[in-house]
């Protein structure tokens, strides 16, 4: 059976920096796992959820497109409505001029200035007032151009029109005519007494603006009226002038319709409407930008709402993740004290370990010493007649000098074990150090016996960062250790190898190799295999301490009968400098 | 009066062994457990002194075993180190006394003394009932 133990630093000697480097990483996790909680809770809820307002947000846009461009465009068809309402109205205040008493064939300067007067109280557009015959000439007029009174006006597009015509009535286009001013005509064709007259007013085309701008609604609507042929009559003085060429004709084949068209200061959406009384198209156009204000306030309003909604949604997940996470990472953090507490106690258990170990390594020495003592003033006592040469007594003292440097090597050993001196690392290739502790030992303790040391160093070993002299002592008690597992002839085989991260040490034996009880125990102060006066017990806990605190670690593997292999992995680390500090590569 | 020591320790054994043997005891040397026991089965003793940490049996298995084979045999325990746990373990599996090492060489004989003349009101009991 092989048994395999791997002493973790957790466990042994000199763990404080590797627990509270632990007890770091616990840290970091429960941090990154708050992280990554509160990221995926947070997801669930924000990805449904943008995903529908998403949906809205397109169903509301476009909704909301189609309901602006039907308003503006039941704008414009109101509007006309309007407009043909005013033209028509316009078009009966003068009819009902021929139905007054004061109505004649041949009105007075003072009638016609009745009438213009009876217009003007019904409507300021009213310009001025002319009366024609059937041959066409103006022989009444009231207004601001008295030149026109007698003026024949037969030749007049809109005179033959209407005399031809079988409509009684005829409203011009905007047009110059004889007083050389743009202004529209309404024209009433009656017959009195069997006698052709018409009844003819102008409108001033600027208070027809007035009119259409005091019927429009909303911000930026811009009212224009074209002619059939793209003529303005009326339009915005900013936009155009009258009698200008409109860049739009609408589409004849529609009654009305809206769209979209590009201008410099932006989309702006157009509605028309054709009246049927004059043949002109009311065009209303209003930014786009403007058309949908409210629904990017609207969305606006949507978006900080939403926006609102997460960051509580976030704060609220963030809080609950913490709590719930800062819970767990105390409940971490106990068992990782009381884990901590456990080594200090199991600490504590080994030095009332190593206090009785001392005491009995202690104690034997001396009794040897007291009653080799006692032996010697037995030799000198001439109550006992025994022989008290020199050289007997020699022997006796001899006894009693290993004692005491047995006593005095086991002080020592525990100096060394109990020093908690920072080491003085240097970079080492451990191929080296190994080469001179077996040269030494090859000198000295494995000269005379039938130990075999078989060497197979990998050249590829990299320096590490360790203390030299401490890092020599583990493999001295290594080697020392496997010498002393043989008995009669046997080989140590040392290896070292490369793994990522570490650099390793292998040193095997074929001695007497232990059992699993045996391996659990190696590592504990004064546990010892080796026959009494030989071992202190001391050698391998004060490797394991040395590797602990280089952050290495020593793993055995044995055989009852077969023998022993241990494996030291020791980190690769550069040191910082020729000082004590190390990083990690 | 026979007296068998046990301890791995070589130098102790046979030093104890002589200044044992000068005044007057017959002193049987062994260096384990299990070689006691092989010695007692030979011959009997009236003391035996015992070691408590040696390789293989244990003082405190040795003890046991003795008791068993040789009920009447007085042990006394001769340790490194004894704590009072230790101490109540041995007297309770039937350890006469105790001594822990370095010991004075009267203080043993003293001890040796006393467990002998214990042995022997034992013997006197048994063989008067």
């Amino acid at each position: 059976m092989t048994v395999k133990q791997q002493i973790s630093k957790e466990y042994g000697p000199g763990s404080a920096t590797g627990s509270s480097d632990s007890l770091m990483n616990t840290r970091a996790y429960f941090r990154q796992l708050r992280w990554r909680l509160g990221l995926g809770i947070f997801l669930c809820f924000i990805i449904p959820h943008a995903i529908l307002s998403a949906y809205f947000h397109f169903q509301f846009t476009a909704t909301l497109k189609t309901t602006g461009k039907l308003n503006l465009e039941a704008l414009a068809k109101s509007q006309r409505n309007t407009v043909a309402l005013f033209l028509r109205e316009r078009e009966m205040n003068i009819r009902n001029l021929v139905f007054t008493r004061e109505f004649s064939l041949d009105p007075s300067e003072a009638t016609m200035l009745f009438f213009l007067q009876r217009l003007k109280q019904i409507s300021d557009a009213f310009v001025d007032v002319g009366f024609l015959g059937a041959q066409g000439i103006q022989t009444g007029y009231a207004g601001p151009f008295p030149q026109l009174r007698g003026k024949d006006y037969r030749h007049e597009a809109w005179f033959t029109t209407l005399v031809e015509q079988d409509r009684d009535y005829i409203i011009t286009d905007i047009y110059m005519g004889f007083r050389n001013q743009p202004h529209f005509t309404i024209a009433v064709k009656q017959v009195v007494t069997n006698q052709l007259c018409i009844m003819r007013a102008t409108i001033d085309p600027d208070k027809f603006y007035m009119f259409l701008r005091s019927i429009s609604r909303g911000r930026e609507v811009e009212t224009t009226l074209i002619n059939s042929s793209g003529t303005y009559q009326i339009v915005d003085p900013h936009k155009g002038t009258l009698l200008g060429a409109s860049s739009f004709l609408p589409p004849t084949g529609q009654e009305s319709g809206v769209l979209e068209m590009g201008s410099p200061g932006g989309t702006v959406l157009t509605a028309y409407a054709w009246l049927a009384e004059t043949g002109w198209t009311l065009i209303i156009s209003q930014p786009l930008s403007i058309v949908h204000a409210q629904m990017y306030r609207t969305r606006t309003i949507m978006i900080i709402n939403q926006f609102i909604i997460i960051v509580v949604l976030a704060m609220v997940i963030w809080l609950m993740v913490s709590r719930l996470v800062s819970k767990a990472r105390e409940a971490a953090e106990q068992t990782h004290m009381l884990q901590k507490q456990l080594i200090h106690a199991s600490k504590l258990a080994s030095v009332g370990e190593l206090a009785t170990g001392i005491a009995h390594e202690i104690n034997n020495p001396l009794a040897i010493i007291t009653s080799t003592t006692g032996v010697i003033r037995d030799m000198l006592n001439p109550e006992f007649h025994l022989d008290s040469s020199p050289e007997d007594i020699g022997k006796e003292l001899d006894t009693i000098e290993t004692a005491a440097f047995r006593a005095s090597g086991i002080t020592h050993q525990l100096l060394d074990f109990g020093r908690n001196n920072e080491p003085r690392k240097t970079m080492c290739n451990l191929n080296d150090l190994l080469a001179s502790v077996i040269n030494g030992m090859k000198k000295h303790q494995l000269n005379l016996s039938d130990i075999e040391v078989i060497t197979s160093y990998d050249e590829s070993l990299p320096a590490t960062c360790v203390d030299g002299d401490q890092i020599t002592q583990v493999f001295l008690n290594l080697i020392n250790n496997a010498g002393d597992a043989i008995t009669g002839k046997g080989t140590i085989t040392v290896t070292t190898g490369v793994e990522p991260g570490y650099v390793k040490v292998m040193v095997q034996d074929t001695g007497s190799g232990m059992t699993s009880d045996q391996i659990k125990r190696i590592f504990d102060p004064f546990y010892t295999t080796k026959e009494a006066g030989k071992g202190t017990g001391l050698g391998l806990s004060i490797s394991l301490s040395i590797v602990d605190a280089m952050d290495g670690s020593i793993e055995v593997q044995s055989l009852p009968g077969k023998g022993s292999l241990f494996t030291v992995s020791l980190p690769i680390t550069q040191c910082r400098d020729a000082g004590s500090q190390e990083i990690r590569s | 009066m026979k007296i068998l020591l046990v301890d791995d320790e070589d130098s102790f054994r046979e030093s104890l062994k002589k200044q044992l043997a000068i005044r007057g005891y017959d002193v049987t040397a062994v260096s384990t457990g299990e070689q006691a026991l092989e010695s007692l089965e030979r011959q009997a003793v009236d003391v035996v002194l015992l070691d408590m940490r040696m390789p293989g049996m244990d003082g405190v298995m040795t003890l046991g075993a003795i008791k068993r084979q040789s009920p009447t045999t007085e042990v006394i325990i001769v340790t490194g180190h004894a704590t009072v746990k230790t101490a109540m373990d041995v007297m309770e599996k039937g350890a006469f006394d105790y001594i822990t090492k370095p010991m004075r060489l009267e203080e043993l004989i003293y001890k040796i003394q006393d467990a002998v003349r214990k042995k022997e009101l034992k013997e006197q009991g048994n063989n008067g009932r």
